[in-house]
């Protein structure tokens, strides 16, 4: 009997965690990163938008909502209203003109309908369009409806998201309390940071979506691998031993990732689901003889469970007629669902006699039932309810399929689980940073033993500042540059994209040209500038500075400013330990690592 | 609900980390014996279980069991920074947050 044999085995699976992970490491700390942030595009969207910050919520924003769409969309077929929630303080409205592009086919404008409806308030209805762009990644986007699903990003993000693809709705922004119209400015919002961090940018998002898709299975080894090497998961299992070099860096890097390993696992798992449409299209090609827009429907009717069909059954004749008051309605949609409150109402054929009203809940608390938020219908002139055709339910394996996707996106999530992912997702990056450094750091002895540095080592430094110090300076900069470029700037979105990628471009030229160490020190502290410069940035350029953000209980603008403080206060520590290290040979001989001289000395007795 | 989730997560983990040997001895200078140690793990194991119920409650079946996840997590990270830099606080801590999580188990 062989007890050494595990050991071989531990040793070969340590090989392919540290590859996997260092090949990948640079890129999947980009993605966690800015995947974390899209917990939060919303927000993050909204502070880009400084026009929006003093909006102000208001009891009887309704009346006046209707107000403006018979003003502006007096001959429109449709209108929508997103109600102000807490994921947005303004009221979106829509309205989809008569005229364009023909009638489309009525599949078509049953999609739209529908969506418009599940867009939904603040974050469901960013992701209307970007959400199911990712669920029916296969491809080939099925026309209308598809069309008509990417167009319901926020209003104001549609002007560089999807516009082209939707022609004939136009999009307004209102404020809740005064009712005029606002005009913020086009930004690439936090929907850049969400779609860079599952296809890149400036690639054939194909293209982009393999090589995450790729990176994203490697991580999924190197978790696997991960816990097979780690010596002694249940005995170590909190074990963080501070100030030790090369042993604190195991430690941290093992609790950071054995500490919220089910997340890990979930969201790398379920990233690969949502990926694999992607990268593994045979079996769904197979079955449907290559027909992917025939697999999207059938995926699509199972998760819409026949809610397509808008409300244009009840017609009654075709004559003029005032629009009901919607406020009776809205109340009774609210007492329906208390909880989750109305994510959009959808008025179909305003001022005609065959007018209907289509309110939809915000969320369904239901993540099996992705699709199916519950929705009311009435007639639009006498505001009497109407019958609504009942909603299949969805199939087991699209349930179990949503489970996955909708735990992903934190769709339906409170903020208080929104926070969570979040954290977790901000774990997970240090568990990757940690590893990039260990790299080094475990091959410190090699690089003494050699008496020089590497080709690949040094590659390895440079790389690893870059893409991790870089990386925050370069989202930070991406902010600056949202308020230095001319709110009426043409192309603007392009711009603030440009500068995002320059920025980290020139990190990576920076970290190449200084030493090491040196290069460490001050791209964190230039960092650590940035984001504590962000709030005051913030109140100098038309946004709600913290103060009256804070003050006036605006959090979603107030928690972004706070986050930029406690990035920079966490960047600052680091980039002060860098700072003080003093290399040391310790009893092995390796180099310690962040090791202050005070807490050197006790540790050297 | 939030804070039940998380305190009964938290006594969960502070219970499982008494119940391992490195651990026990940092938080009480000596290591237990493995009887109390064995009463740990399963005390441990059993709240952690037990946090998802509140989850449950509170989010329903998918939300509740990735907000049990995230609040392990949050829980996991908390008793982790403790062990290293204030170990002995676990004694006082973790049975404070049973108590806390008991008397709102009451109230919901």
């Amino acid at each position: 009997m062989r007890f050494d044999k595990p050991r071989y085995f531990r040793q070969s699976m340590s090989w392919v965690h540290t590859w996997t992970g260092l090949v990948m490491g640079w890129l999947l700390f980009a993605v966690y990163v800015t995947g974390a942030l899209s917990y939060f595009r919303n927000e993050i969207t909204l502070w880009m938008q400084p026009e929006l910050h003093a909006a102000a919520a208001a009891d009887d924003w309704l009346p006046k909502a209707v107000g403006v769409l018979a003003e502006k969309g007096a001959q429109a077929q449709q209108w929508t209203i997103a109600p102000p929630g807490p994921r947005s303080p303004v009221v979106g409205l829509s309205y989809r003109e008569a005229t364009a592009g023909g009638r489309g086919g009525e599949g078509g404008r049953a999609g739209e309908a529908a969506r418009g409806g599940e867009g939904g308030r603040g974050g469901e209805r960013a992701r209307g369009g970007d959400g199911e762009g990712l669920g029916e990644v296969a491809g080939e986007r099925p026309a209308a409806a598809s069309a008509g699903a990417r167009g319901e990003a926020r209003p104001a993000q549609a002007q560089g998201g999807g516009q082209e693809r939707n022609q004939g709705v136009k999009r307004l922004v209102m404020d809740p309390a005064s009712g005029s119209v606002l005009e913020p400015r086009s930004t690439a919002g936090g929907n850049f940071l969400y779609r860079f961090h599952f296809e890149l940018h400036g690639i054939d998002r194909v293209w982009g979506r393999w090589i995450v898709g790729a990176a994203t299975m490697l991580m999924f080894i190197a978790i696997i691998t991960g816990v097979i090497v780690h010596r002694n998961i249940f005995k170590d299992f909190f074990t963080f031993r501070p100030a030790r070099g090369k042993r604190s860096w195991l430690d941290g890097h093992n609790a950071s990732g054995v500490l919220s390993l089910p997340f890990h696992i979930l969201i790398t798992f379920s990233g690969l689901l949502l990926l694999a449409m992607q990268l593994m299209p045979w079996a769904a090609d197979a079955a449907y003889n290559g027909d992917r827009r025939a697999f999207n429907q059938e995926v699509r009717g199972a998760a819409m469970g026949g809610q397509g069909q808008p409300a244009q059954a009840r017609s009654g004749g075709s004559g003029r007629s005032t629009l009901t008051d919607l406020r009776p309605l809205y109340q009774q949609a609210l007492q329906q669902w208390p909880e989750l409150g109305v994510g959009s109402i959808t008025v179909s054929n305003p001022g005609s006699a065959r007018a209907t009203v289509e309110i939809r809940q915000a969320f369904g608390d239901k993540l099996t039932a992705r699709g199916g938020a519950e929705r009311m219908l009435f007639n639009g002139v006498t505001g009497e309810a109407l019958e609504l055709p009942a909603a299949r339910p969805p199939s087991t394996t699209r349930s179990i399929w949503n489970v996955f996707i909708v735990v992903h996106e934190g769709r339906f999530a409170t903020p208080a689980v929104r926070w969570l992912l979040f954290l977790s997702g901000v774990i997970g990056a240090l568990m990757i940073a940690s590893g990039l450094v260990l790299w080094l750091v475990s091959r410190q002895k090699e690089r003494a033993a050699l008496g020089r540095l590497p080709r690949g080592h040094r590659f390895v430094e440079v790389m690893n500042v870059a893409a991790v110090a870089g990386l925050m300076i370069a989202i930070a900069g991406y902010f600056w540059a949202n308020r230095f470029i001319p709110a009426d700037a043409v192309d603007r979105n392009n711009q603030e994209i440009f500068a995002f990628f320059a920025i980290w471009g020139l990190t990576l030229v920076h970290a190449a040209l200084r030493p090491h160490k040196r290069a460490w020190i001050e791209q964190l502290a230039a960092g650590a500038a940035l984001y504590l410069l962000l709030p005051v940035l913030n109140g100098l350029s038309g946004g709600a500075h913290l103060a009256r953000s804070l003050f006036s209980g605006h959090w979603q603008v107030a928690s972004f400013d706070l986050v930029a403080l406690a990035t920079a206060a966490a960047l600052l520590f680091t980039a002060n330990r860098v700072h003080h290290h003093v290399p040391r040979p310790d009893r092995k001989g390796a180099k310690a690592n962040t090791d202050e001289p005070a807490e050197l000395a006790a540790e050297s007795t | 609900m939030n804070i039940l989730i998380f305190t009964t997560a938290f006594a969960g983990f502070g219970a499982l980390c008494l119940s391992m040997e490195r651990h026990a001895k940092q938080v009480f200078g000596v290591v237990p014996g493995a009887l109390p140690r064995l009463g740990a793990a399963i005390a441990g194991w059993a709240l952690l279980a037990g946090a998802l119920a509140p989850a449950l409650q509170r989010y329903g079946v998918s939300v509740g069991i990735t907000a049990w996840l995230g609040f392990l997590s949050l829980a996991a990270v908390a008793i982790g920074l403790l062990l290293s830099y204030a170990p002995r606080q676990i004694r006082y801590l973790a049975p404070a947050a049973l108590f806390l999580g008991v008397n709102l188990a009451w109230l919901f």
